[in-house]
């Protein structure tokens, strides 16, 4: 056996709503297989954010060709995703992605009944990546992340899907 | 796709119904004991039968009726949805009293609203269509019908059902049972992957194309693999060696000489490209994650879940008590399984029907995941 170490995505989702969606996102059909690992919970956004440093932080700085999505929800705060960008040191801070629901991911939930489960939801958010569509990314639930999505689209895609 | 499941007094199943319709992949989770592998042996029983088993004690024991209750038949129904058409299939079986063996109680088979056949103990009854008058006829009470019978039509519902049911894949693999020798070709997998070389041997054997499907899985989880070869060991005897490749350097290493975990890398590959050649089928996989590294349960789960999702055909059913894998399914397909005691039957909901408090997985470890 030997190991090898092709550029991944890691996911580290606060609670299991936020791992639904992730999930939903890496079963799209052309996301690369083994390209996205979805890491056990966190259980809180302020949990995220220690367990990047405690857990996250030194791995990442060992592995260049990794990259790490911080899923929170925002709870409404404005303020929260430049709290918690200030978490992240400069030298990685190209690598690390801060994306969540404007309040928390049953409102997305909510908000779009035809699509239904959460994790179909996530598998239409891969598609708008794919299709470089913004048809659900754009929506008011989740339209706070469109900073961070057009940084993490530009590290990505182009090896995310195959 | 298996819509419906209903099995009534089999082992801890009574007036059991597991409703899969619109879930192209599910989890199925609960404690030990709660029931999830009885829905496996439940259709090993009628795979069995659409392999061509019929004698009814090579299928069912008494002690297979719920907690003795021989008074009311045993019965397992299934309906599924096959290239279009809905089909349901119906057995149950008695044990009348003076009895050495259970004996067929009634047993029917329908396609969309059409009746294919029908039988009531001895008595199998087929129904006229406009090219044929309808005929009765006796059978050995102790004899499952439908791998016995013939009955012509277009489409011809009996073969369709039959294929779809005896290729279905139910796994529980064990791999130090694994063989990679193949003596024969078949597009049958054994429960515990006894048959994985005559499996992959009468895969590409009939569809040569699937091999790139494995190679491609097995490339993408062993980085160094090479290839698959199959040399002759004796008259008609193939037995499988793989290669492993560093820049100039190769390895081959015997079938058997693999860990337990590629063998189920290997095993994964046979499903994924039998899928894909001669699916869609439905996969019953008994605890995928077993034998696996941490690192690989996910991406183990997930390339399952795509190659079976929404869109793409067939049907994954799985069970786990891994965390990793039951965090690689969402709550609308997950199905969770629970019993109060040996003495009481199992019951089935569906997990976003639950209130789970804080995360699955530690409310599985406390136990507290149920009604």
């Amino acid at each position: 056996m030997i190991r090898k170490h092709p550029p991944e995505l890691l996911v580290l989702p606060e609670d299991d709503e936020n791992r639904q969606l992730a999930v939903g996102f890496s079963l799209h059909w052309a996301i690369k297989p083994r390209a996205i690992k979805v890491l056990p919970l966190a259980n809180g956004w302020t949990k995220v954010l220690e367990s990047f440093k405690n857990n996250q932080l030194g791995d990442l700085r060992r592995r260049p060709e990794r990259r790490l999505v911080l899923m929170m929800d925002f709870d409404g705060n404005a303020e929260r995703l430049s709290y918690a960008m200030g978490h992240v040191p400069d030298d990685v801070r190209d690598r690390v992605f801060i994306l969540g629901a404007r309040k928390e991911p049953q409102d997305v939930k909510r908000a779009m009944p035809k699509i239904g489960a959460l994790e179909a939801i996530g598998t239409a958010l891969a598609e708008d990546c794919r299709t470089n569509a913004s048809a659900i990314w754009n929506h008011p639930e989740l339209a706070c992340n469109s900073a961070e999505l057009e940084r993490l689209n530009a590290a990505v895609k182009p090896w995310l899907f195959g | 796709m298996i819509e419906r499941l209903y099995v009534n007094n089999y082992r801890c199943l009574v007036n059991f119904e597991l409703i899969t319709k619109d879930m192209p992949t599910a989890l199925l989770i609960g404690a030990n004991g709660s029931g999830k592998s009885s829905i496996r042996f439940a259709l090993q029983t009628l795979q069995s039968v659409a392999r061509g088993v019929n004698r009814v004690r090579d299928l069912l024991q008494p002690e297979d009726f719920s907690y003795g209750n021989t008074e009311t038949p045993l019965r397992i129904e299934i309906e599924a949805v096959i290239a279009g058409r809905r089909y349901k299939y119906s057995v149950a079986f008695d044990y009348p009293r003076g009895f050495k063996e259970l004996r067929v109680f009634d047993e029917s088979l329908t396609s969309e609203s059409h009746t294919v056949y029908t039988r009531t103990q001895a008595t199998v009854s087929i129904p006229g269509s406009a090219r044929r008058s309808e005929a009765q006829f006796q059978l050995d009470w102790h004899l499952v019908a439908l791998p016995i019978i013939q009955v012509r039509s277009d489409p011809d519902d009996l073969s369709i059902f039959k294929d779809w049911l005896a290729r279905m894949v139910i796994l529980a693999p064990v791999p130090s049972l694994m063989s990679g020798d193949s003596a024969d070709l078949t597009l049958e997998s054994h429960v515990e992957s006894q048959n994985l070389g005559e499996w992959f041997s009468g895969l590409l054997g009939s569809f040569p194309a699937a091999y790139s499907r494995i190679e491609q899985y097995l490339r993408s989880v062993i980085p160094d693999f090479g290839d698959i070869q199959q040399v002759s060991v004796g008259p008609n005897v193939k037995r499988m060696n793989l290669s492993f490749r560093l820049e100039n350097k190769t390895m081959r290493i015997p079938f058997k000489y693999l860990s337990d975990g590629e063998k189920c890398f290997l095993l994964a590959g046979v499903v994924l490209a039998a899928n894909q050649a001669y699916g869609p089928l439905f996969c019953f996989w008994d605890e995928p994650d077993n034998f696996l590294s941490l690192s690989e349960v996910g991406h183990f789960i997930i390339e399952l879940r795509r190659a079976f999702g929404v869109g793409v055909g067939g049907q994954l059913l799985v069970t786990s008590h891994n965390s990793e894998a039951i965090r690689k399914f969402g709550n609308e397909n997950t199905l969770v399984f629970y019993r109060n005691s040996h003495l009481e039957p199992t019951l089935v909901r569906r997990l976003e029907e639950l209130t789970v408090h804080g995360d699955l997985v530690e409310a599985l470890i406390r136990g507290d995941v149920g009604p």
